[in-house]
């Protein structure tokens, strides 16, 4: 009795640490304005386009031509900035493209925008990424005032070398 | 064995051994668990093998907890598998794509508790069944 107890117990506790990280994951383009972008100044990557939300925006460099090549299972970790109808409006030269499912994205000199799902506000983790989707490869870079950023040295993007699973 | 020794003494670090192999494998499934639901349940492939990942790791690790001695040493086996391959896939996967996924390391704490609980797993699974054996 007192084994079936301790490991109830084991299952519980692994439910339990599950279900805390559990929806993380669920960001959130932004609500009032979804499209107003503004600059900010991060460390380590300088005067970085922001969200409404203080959120770092990404591009893609396979997109850009303009055209929508992450969606999929690729949303689950950058989110398109989304388009509420309007002109977006901030900084940067911001504009509007359809994406397969229909829905706008802003994006700033033609580049779609999106944000990344483990960055925080004020805190930029994805730049320098490479990851592969569907067969499709991407590298990630932080749009600053002057372009996009390379990755500093050290810091967390550049694919691979972070240990497992 | 040294006869002259209590055999719940002798037992004691098999004992161990196979509880804290168990222990780690389900904390190998839980990690996948969370990311499952935190990050990866829309990739394809990927998403599946995290949920089977955690099925397998549960079910193994329960087995492990409750003394079955019948079949301790195919479910240690079967723990030692699992976690050597998730270690494995994930070695992979952030070198090359697998499955069409290339992991770039999204989320380092993540990534360092899972890889710390599958070498712990191995270690004492491992360790597991050479004293058990060593016992007969």
């Amino acid at each position: 009795m007192r084994q079936l107890m301790a490991v109830g117990s084991a299952v519980f506790a692994v439910l339990a640490i599950a279900a805390c990280g559990g929806g993380g994951g669920k960001t959130s383009s932004g609500a009032a304005n979804p499209d107003s972008v503004s600059v900010q100044q991060l460390s380590g990557v300088g005067s970085v386009l922001v969200d409404q939300s203080g959120k770092a925006l990404y591009t893609s460099d396979q997109e850009a031509n303009g055209k929508i090549v992450c969606d999929g299972s690729c949303n689950a970790f950058w989110k398109p900035l989304e388009a509420s109808g309007g002109k977006p409006s901030g900084a940067g030269k911001l504009g509007e493209i359809k994406r397969p499912d229909g829905t706008m994205q802003v994006t700033s000199n033609g580049k779609p925008l999106y944000t990344f799902s483990e960055d925080s506000p004020g805190k930029v983790t994805g730049n320098g990424f490479s990851d592969d989707f569907a067969g499709r490869h991407f590298t990630w870079h932080v749009v600053t005032s002057r372009g996009t950023a390379k990755p500093a040295a050290g810091s967390g993007g550049g694919g691979g070398g972070y240990g497992g699973y | 064995m040294n006869a002259t020794e209590p055999e719940y003494l002798t037992a004691l670090p098999t004992h161990a051994a196979r509880v804290l192999g168990a222990l780690a494998l389900l904390a190998t499934g839980a990690v996948h668990l969370q990311q499952y639901t935190k990050l990866y349940k829309d990739v394809p492939t990927i998403g599946t093998l995290f949920v089977l990942n955690f099925a397998g790791a549960t079910v193994i690790g329960i087995g492990l907890l409750v003394p079955i001695k019948r079949i301790a040493g195919l479910l240690a086996l079967g723990g030692i598998a699992l976690a050597a391959t998730a270690f494995a896939f994930l070695l992979i996967s952030e070198h090359t794509p697998l499955f069409g996924f290339m992991e770039p390391g999204y989320d380092p704490p993540a990534i360092a508790a899972a890889r710390a609980a599958e070498v712990v797993t191995v270690l004492s699974l491992c360790t597991f069944l050479i004293s058990k054996e060593a016992m007969k």
